[in-house]
């Protein structure tokens, strides 16, 4: 048994990263169609949960350690408690279930997975370097600090505006969410 | 084929990039909780920065070398914007449902013409 | 790689992997398809997983070097030579026999289960938890590295969460679950931080130091943890035994996650909390699992740990002996009774792992799991039999309603206080006594270290005297809680009127383990008995740590000073106890003993302590950036707004008239676009999107059919 998984990881093509790609990128597109099949709003945010985590996973196989971190704080830390506060908000009963018609789905179904598939025939026909492997990481790559080097030369402005954005959703939504005196 | 299957390049993420943007498209068009529409489109968004990380870490011959940092600078915007966006979007839906009782998106048309 | 190797690999995998399987298919098959049948499910795979773990361990030869296999490649790092971090697992004695010991115990607690949870609605889910938690434990047995370690340590960590918190609809549970999750992080955090300083050192590869030298299995010398930081050391003209500050400061943050994780004082509070778990839990994480992976840890690291680090680990393990003992002496609850005796004997693991007593800490490690695992079983019992009570004051006089749980209970109090006729005992007579009788020489030896040259430092005998003290309180303790259970005659007789023997699931691993408290430590005695030299070699410079060091003075000695603890205390429980709690409640009026008792009653405040300080701390910081807010940001803030405010009304009387303005034109054509494109706006979010995407789909379309055309134009030309 373990001499068998030694060689399967010490496959020269496959060290464990196909693996793991393939659990990942499952578990990925498995909860992102759990929420579309789903019908139950807290059910909904969990399986963003798992999404969002897969996807960092994912950036952790692309070399982006730094915005896998991001992803998790940000995105399944903040933005999606955020979600969960706003269905508890705005439920009498958390688990109400607000239906579409059949037809409405398979009409989604359809424009989705059309998209998809003329997507995928568009990446089929393109040359995208398929068989390459990764580009090795260079020595001593170190993407946090490249980033913030990035932050405040080439993307300044963005980042500024980024900021100024953010200030101004804080007081937006502030405004907006605040009790009204009827 | 098992060279396909064992060597994980770019078209690989694409493909899981390509069914998360028709999960997110396929929610936003088959929720009426708006709560489920934003979600949607937090999964269209994830869509997005994989692609663009993917390309990012990959590159595209004859147009960009790999590895670089610009595609991981778009995706941390993406990260920021989805959160901006998700806060106003709460702040409305809050004012929403204060106002209608409920979330139903199907019930927010007194602006129509 | 010699074929006994491979083969005991094979079946220690197997092992591990066995009980993984089982919890997946009960998480996501359980529910639909097993039902009522799950737990026997779950039972059946633990019971194939111990049959595995047995045949290794009989598979096992005493002269077999430690096994290594690190050849699965995990994380890709830049700096490692291999390019990967890799996985593996180490195969040594001590693998050997605690995957033996955890599984078996697994085993019975999964049977125990089936009766015990009948009829819970989450029946299913319980099992597969448990199965999930027992394969972490066995995980953090057999990794090869510290990293790995780590993984399962965390996996513990959570499961035990799952579970101690498994009724969460009460608050009790949901407490404590918290409880159980905070204090270890606290302890986790100091791993993390260990464990950083080892790889930053010594490079990713921390393979655990395994007893004696280690191999891959093809036969090839590797090097673990222990031989890198050997030759580290040497480099920079330092040892183990005159170590660099860095090697003393890892040693302690290691040791800090077992102090989370085996409940050592000063994070022990969660232990006792987490009797709110399911009581199959409870006799899980007090016995084989949970507690028994912070004692594996420090073994496992005892030859990397500085001298320095030693004493600490002593002390607190000192410290836990004795409050745990004091505690376990005034609960009321029966299970809390269990719980702080629990903490009192892991005191007496952890101290004897500081004292360099390797192999009597690991023994006793063992026979604790089997007795406490039976004793909290029986309590599950007799819980189960009164109708959820468990105090103490309300039993009394089951012996009558349950004969075979207080025979499996009589068994284990007599093992847990080290009964012995003539030499021949229970488990706990041999692994306590034993380790006793090292600290009589470990006392010697850091009264020689403090005072070189003549005068005594009496201080250091407290290593000596201070368990010899538990051992009789530990008797004391264990009879009041047997006689005041089943002794005597009920004091609340309508609870006895419908007390019923247990059902023969749970009755059965009682019997077996109340079996293994007896057989247990002559078969271990048997099995590390021949290993004693090897611990010698990999722990070199502690003292007192085999039976030819303890010396003939030592066991002579030891043997008058708790020979006889077991009798005496429990003679003394009995006494006290037979006619109910009056007698005692007579005694704890009295001036002295009364501070004690409210002391002890009070779990020494350390609850009241960490949530006064801790959560006064925040509550101060909290109130220092309220004042901060409101007196210098908010002033500030408001000070802007109102000179914006003035600014805007100097310059309103130049605001041109309105009429006729640029301005006003493109407000005007605006409104007649909008007038236009009213019809379009349904109000309808989702044919917006619907619009929005298809026209995405046909634009996509055209494109490709554009490329396509092109591409056939070139073709054809």
């Amino acid at each position: 048994m373990i001499v068998l998984a030694q060689q399967v990881a010490s496959h020269p093509l496959s060290p464990m990263q196909p693996l793991l790609f393939y659990v990942f990128a499952a578990l990925t597109v498995g909860s992102a169609w759990a929420i579309v099949l789903s019908q139950n709003i807290i059910r909904m945010a969990v399986y963003l949960l798992t999404t969002l985590a897969g996807v960092a996973a994912i950036y952790f196989m692309l070399n982006a350690e730094f915005l896998a971190a991001i992803q998790l704080i940000v995105y399944a830390g903040g933005t999606l408690i955020l979600i969960v506060f706003g269905v508890m908000l705005t439920s009498k009963n958390p688990f109400m279930q607000l239906v579409t018609s059949p037809l409405e789905r398979a009409l989604g179904l359809f424009i989705a997975a059309s998209v998809a598939v003329m997507a995928m025939v568009a990446l089929l026909n393109s040359p995208v370097p398929g068989g390459a492997a990764a580009p090795a990481a260079p020595a001593g790559h170190d993407h946090v600090a490249r980033i913030g080097r990035a932050l405040l030369s080439d993307y300044l402005v963005p980042f500024e505006l980024a900021a100024v954005l953010l200030l101004v959703v804080m007081v937006a939504a502030a405004y907006m969410a605040r009790r009204t005196q009827r | 084929m098992s060279d396909l299957l064992l060597t994980i390049s770019l078209p690989h993420f694409l493909v899981v990039s390509f069914l998360l943007l028709a999960a997110g498209i396929s929610t936003m068009l088959t929720k009426r909780n708006a709560i489920g529409i934003l979600i949607g489109v937090e999964l269209v968004l994830n869509a997005a920065a994989i692609n663009f990380v993917a390309f990012n870490h990959y590159g595209w011959p004859g147009v960009r070398a790999a590895p670089a940092i610009d595609g991981q600078m778009f995706a941390i915007f993406i990260i920021v914007l989805a959160a901006a966006e998700a806060s106003v979007a709460l702040a409305i839906f809050l004012n929403f449902y204060n106002n209608f009782g409920s979330i139903d998106v199907e019930r927010a048309d007194d602006l129509k013409a | 790689m010699t074929p006994v190797q491979a083969h005991i690999l094979d079946l220690l995998a197997a092992a591990t992997l066995i009980p993984l399987a089982s919890a997946l298919l009960l998480l996501f098959a359980g529910k639909r398809w097993l039902g009522r049948l799950s737990g026997w499910v779950a039972t059946l795979a633990m019971a194939g997983s111990c049959g595995c773990a047995l045949a290794a361990l009989s598979a096992w030869q005493d002269n077999l070097p430690a096994t290594i296999v690190f050849e699965i490649p995990w994380i890709p790092v830049p700096g490692q030579a291999a390019g990967y971090l890799n996985l593996g697992m180490l195969v040594d004695h001590l693998t050997v026999a605690m995957t033996a010991m955890v599984t078996l115990i697994a085993t019975l607690v999964h049977l125990y289960s089936i009766g015990y949870m009948q009829g819970d609605k989450r029946f299913e889910r319980f099992f597969a938890y448990l199965s999930l938690f027992t394969f972490a434990m066995l995980g953090i047995v057999v990794s090869a590295s510290l990293t790995q370690l780590f993984v399962f340590w965390e996996l513990v960590g959570l499961t035990s969460y799952l579970l101690i918190g498994f009724w969460f609809e009460r608050p009790g549970p949901r407490l404590a679950c918290k409880k159980a999750f905070v204090m270890n992080r606290i302890g986790d955090a100091g791993f993390l931080a260990g464990l950083a300083i080892l790889y930053c050192k010594l490079g990713g590869n921390l393979l655990l130091p395994a007893a004696g030298d280690a191999q891959t299995p093809s036969g090839v010398p590797i090097e673990t943890i222990y031989q890198t930081l050997t030759a580290i050391l040497a480099d920079e003209n330092a040892s183990i035994l005159s170590p660099p500050a860095w090697l003393t400061f890892a040693g302690i943050a290691l040791f800090c996650g077992a102090i989370g994780k085996s409940a050592q004082f000063p994070l022990h509070t969660w232990l006792p909390d987490a009797m709110e778990g399911p009581t199959p839990v409870s006799s899980i994480v007090h016995s084989a699992t949970m507690v028994a992976a912070g004692v594996y840890l420090t073994a496992r690291l005892l030859p990397i740990l500085t001298p320095g680090v030693h004493l600490f680990i002593a002390t607190i393990g000192l410290v836990t002996l004795v409050i745990g003992a004091c505690m376990a002496l005034v609960m009321t609850d029966i299970k809390r009774v269990l719980a702080y005796s629990t903490l009192s004997q892991l005191g007496y693991m952890v101290l004897g792992l500081g004292a360099g007593a390797y192999n009597f800490a690991l023994l006793h490690l063992v026979a604790h799991a089997f007795f406490k695992c039976c004793l909290f079983q029986c309590a599950g019992s007799v819980i189960h039999a009164a109708g959820g009570k468990q105090d103490l004051r309300s039993f009394g006089g089951l012996w009558r309603k349950m004969p075979a749980t207080m025979a499996c209970f009589a068994v284990c109090t007599l093992a847990i206080a080290g009964a012995s006729v003539m030499g021949v005992g229970l488990s706990g007579h041999y692994s306590k006594d034993g380790l006793i009788a090292c600290m009589h020489n470990y006392g010697l030896a850091l009264d020689e270290a403090f005072n070189p040259g003549g005068t005594t430092f009496p201080f250091a005998h407290i290593f000596y005297w201070a368990p010899v003290a538990v051992a009789y309180v530990t008797a004391f303790y264990m009879a009041r809680a047997f006689t005041l259970t089943f002794l005597g005659s009920p004091r609340e007789p309508h609870l006895i009127e419908h007390a019923h023997e247990a059902p023969l699931t749970m009755l059965v691993p009682q019997g077996a383990l109340a079996l293994l408290a007896v057989v247990a430590t002559p078969w271990g005695m048997a099995f590390w008995g021949d290993r004693i030299n090897a611990s010698a070699m990999i722990v070199p410079w502690v003292q007192g740590g085999t039976e030819e060091q303890v010396g003939e003075t030592a066991v002579e000695f030891t043997h008058h000073a708790v020979g006889f603890a077991w009798l005496v205390g429990i003679a003394g429980g009995v006494a006290l106890y037979a006619a109910g709690t009056k007698n005692a409640a007579r005694l704890a009026k009295l001036p002295g003993v009364r501070l004690l008792h409210t002391w002890f009653l009070n779990k020494f405040y350390f609850d009241g302590l960490y949530d006064g300080f801790v959560v006064g701390l925040a509550k101060a910081v909290a109130g220092l950036a309220w004042i901060l807010d409101r007196a210098v940001i908010d002033a500030a803030v408001d000070a802007l707004a109102k000179r914006v405010r003035e600014g805007a009304a100097s310059i309103s009387p130049f605001d041109p008239d309105p009429s006729g303005s640029p301005i006003n034109s493109v407000a005007f054509a605006a409104q007649a676009a909008d007038q236009a494109l009213r019809p379009t706006h349904s109000g309808r979010i989702r044919l917006y999107v619907l619009l929005a995407f298809g026209s995405a789909a046909l634009i996509l379309m055209a494109v490709l059919i554009l490329v396509f055309a092109a591409r056939a134009a070139g073709h054809a030309a």
